[in-house]
């Protein structure tokens, strides 16, 4: 028997439940998230079904075909111009009326969809019916109930999506009324474009579909002149927004049918009372800001007093390790330059940053925690009123909080907004969220040098790297995107108790990708450190003479306003913009991690001044190449390079600052 | 007809009109917002966000956002 290959594509509103049914389908790790917005890249997943290989594609949360954001963008496209075989259309079964809208689009366009009716628990606990078989009738598509988050009718779901679909093409239609109907017809006469049903593409047309319009042009057929005179007499007749009526005539259809389907409405319920309560408190006027800060600073202390204890040992681990080895190799017969590369190379290069690894994964379990329980999205609305006064968009908080784990997923994350404008501005200003790979150089010099408040002064870099970004983008703002900010509008789903595998599978998706750094990036710039220290032959290693040494001391001087005007931390700077976690490695490479230990070597060469400086430099300095060439490719090169460039001076100049005024104090 | 940022915590309304430029007044039409929906005020804006339920969804609303939409009073 020959296999069969599919490719389907699974859509649906945020907080749909999407990214349960993927994992479920496919049994894959994405990572599933309780706001909008949490899937911001393609994700693809495969299973097999019978003689059938599916593949699966995971597309951003939408809640309309049209193109408000990049992310209805994305899904958009890939459903008009791959085409795939078959569209999941995933609603919350507890709010048919809204999530079906999106799917009666789909219907229109005359894809192959598959309705699956997610969260049927919720539907059934509180007591309600759903005809499915009336659905069926009106829709004549497959129709699959299902409760992912326990795995219920994931194998029904898949034998719909393997099988045969006997299409009633074009059975389903909406009743626009006479006067809308009429002006479809007009169009409708007019128009060809292959694989597009003519009415959907004429009802594309006066909603303003600004895309269609430019294929149909392209296909040589001028249909524009049309439009725009259906329009002009349906809005004068209709005396308000044409696109406006179709939707509305859409979910007077939906609710009409939703009467018909459902045996009893439901108005309050009562997990929502407790979500009501709940944001009475967290999201109150004058405890919402508090209350988020306090949040924040209990996960430090978390992160922290969680994560000492078992960096220390890693930390003990790695000593003994690189003393143990070098002794090994020399023992036998190994030369002394490989069991240098060996110990102070490889295992103290990156061994000093593996030490980091327990409060990185502790903080995206944490981050993780937050997006599970539903208050991550409302982390937006608590800044809201702030951000707005500043310029800024309630919404460009999210990426900003993400940033937290890695900036690059926070900057993605910014696809979900509406205006281009907002969305540069949050882009500029995520590097100056403390990534997770910035927190071994914190942990480092605040354990060396403030080991008693050592919570408190990361938290004050947290802090430093939060506010900075508002002033910043309050100046853009004001330079590059003047203007309104679009209003704020995002559902709040209910809030609920994260699982621990969902938020541990979110931990080790993200945690897994620093580990992989470690052996990738980081080990290549520590051995490429060490080599440069080692060079030319005959220099002692990591001395001034050395080329490591002769290329750090001419970055040196600019360095010296701030209070670390010595090669070692030029080396560190520089070599930290193809990953900020090297600034630790060089430290670790270049000082040696065995007898003294690193912390001891620090406390030698920096004051506490001076270490906090850096500590601010290395905050602010620049994005990681990574980070550069993901704002590159979500705005330009020139967006790229003035984000780097402006860091540069606004990181020299806030270290030099704290330096000489502290000078003058300490 | 008054705009919803007048509304108390807890009345039910229908919504008239929403103002604003056409790929906003869509956008929010998409999500569920649009003339003729009853909306249920969960919050009204003086001790926190405005917050909003539709059907069993609850929307936050944006600072000075709840002034563009306009509503009637239900019973």
């Amino acid at each position: 028997m020959k296999e069969k290959k599919l490719k389907i594509a699974l859509t649906g509103n945020p907080n749909s439940g999407k990214s349960t049914v993927f994992n479920r389908l496919t049994g894959g790790y994405a990572h599933v998230g309780n706001w909008p917005g949490v899937t911001v890249e393609k994700k693809e997943g495969k299973f097999q079904f019978r003689d059938c290989e599916v593949t699966v594609v995971d597309l951003p949360g939408i809640y309309s075909l049209s193109s408000h954001s990049i992310d209805e963008q994305i899904a958009r496209d890939f459903i008009m111009k791959e085409k795939p075989d078959k569209i999941v259309v995933i609603v919350d079964a507890s709010n048919l009326e809204r999530n079906l809208y999106l799917f009666t689009q789909l219907l229109e366009s005359g894809a192959n969809v598959i309705l699956n009716l997610n969260m049927m628990d919720i539907v059934k606990n509180k007591g309600i019916v759903i005809d499915t078989k009336i659905l069926f009738e009106i829709f004549g598509v497959p129709i699959v109930e299902t409760v992912a988050s326990k795995g219920e009718g994931i194998e029904e779901l898949k034998e719909a999506i393997v099988n045969e679909s006997k299409k009633t093409k074009g059975s389903f239609r909406i009743d626009y009324g006479d006067d809308i109907e009429l002006e479809i017809g007009r169009i409708e006469r007019i128009i060809n474009l292959t694989g597009y049903p003519p009415r959907w593409l004429a009802i594309r047309l006066l909603e303003g579909d600004r895309e269609i319009l430019e294929m149909t042009k392209k296909e040589g057929k001028n249909v524009e002149s049309q439009v725009l005179n259906s329009k002009k007499r349906l809005e004068e007749h209709l005396n308000h927004e044409l696109e406006t009526a179709l939707v509305e005539k859409r979910y007077a259809f939906l609710s009409g049918l939703i009467k018909e389907s459902i045996s009893k409405k439901y108005d309050l319920l009562e997990q929502l009372e407790i979500s009501d309560r709940i944001d009475r408190i967290l999201l109150n006027r004058y405890l919402g800001i508090p209350i988020f800060l306090g949040m924040m600073w209990l996960l430090f202390q978390f992160v922290f007093t969680l994560g000492n204890p078992i960096s220390d040992g890693i930390k003990i681990f790695m000593g003994w390790l690189g003393e143990s080895t070098s002794y090994g190799i020399e023992r036998f017969g190994g030369s002394k330059w490989l069991s240098s590369l060996v110990s102070d190379g490889i295992i103290g290069g990156v061994g000093s940053v593996l030490v980091f690894l327990p409060p990185i994964f502790l903080l995206f379990l944490a981050i993780a925690i937050l997006e599970a329980s539903g208050y991550m999205a409302r982390a937006a609305f608590v800044m809201d009123r702030f951000m707005h006064a500043l310029g800024l968009h309630g919404k460009s908080f999210i990426p900003m909080v993400m940033g937290f784990g890695c900036n690059i997923p926070g900057i993605m994350a910014t696809r979900t907004m509406e205006s281009q404008k907002d969305r540069i501005l949050t882009i500029l200003v995520i590097p100056l969220m403390s990534c997770t790979a910035r927190l071994p150089i914190y942990t480092l010099f605040a354990g060396a040098f403030f080991a008693e408040n050592q919570g408190w002064v990361v938290f004050s870099i947290y802090l430093l790297g939060i506010i900075l970004a508002i002033i910043v983008a309050r100046i853009f703002k004001g330079l590059f995107f003047k203007g309104e900010v679009f209003p704020l509008i995002m559902e709040l789903p209910p809030y609920c108790m994260p699982t621990l595998k969902g938020v541990l599978i979110h931990m080790w998706e993200r945690g897994s990708l620093f580990i992989k750094k470690a052996g990738t990036i980081i080990l290549g710039c520590v051995v490429l450190i060490w080599l440069l220290a080692s060079l030319p032959l005959g220099v002692e290693y990591a001395s001034k003479e050395s080329l490591i040494g002769q290329i750090g001391s001419f970055f040196a001087p600019f360095l010296k306003p701030a209070g670390f005007g010595f090669w070692q931390a030029g080396v560190a700077l520089l070599f930290g913009i193809l990953a900020k976690e090297v600034v630790v490695g060089t430290f670790g490479t270049l000082y040696g991690v065995k007898e003294a230990g690193l912390t001891n070597v620090i406390q030698e060469v920096f004051t506490p001044l001076s270490a906090y400086a850096f500590m601010v430099m290395s905050l602010i300095y620049i994005p990681c190449i990574a980070a550069i060439a993901t704002i590159k490719r979500e705005t330009n090169w020139k967006w790229a390079l003035f984000a780097a460039g402006y860091s540069i001076l606004l990181g020299w100049l806030l270290a030099t600052g704290i330096y000489q005024v502290g000078k003058i104090f300490f | 007809m008054t705009p919803l940022n007048m509304a108390r915590e807890g009345e039910k309304v229908r919504v008239l009109k929403i103002s604003g430029g056409r790929g906003f007044v869509q956008h929010l039409t998409e999500m569920g917002l649009y003339p003729g929906v009853v909306i249920e005020v969960i919050s009204d804006g003086r001790r926190g966000p405005f917050i909003i339920g539709v059907g069993g969804l609850r929307l936050g609303i944006g600072f000075g956002m709840a002034k563009s939409i306009f509503v009637e009073q239900l019973g």
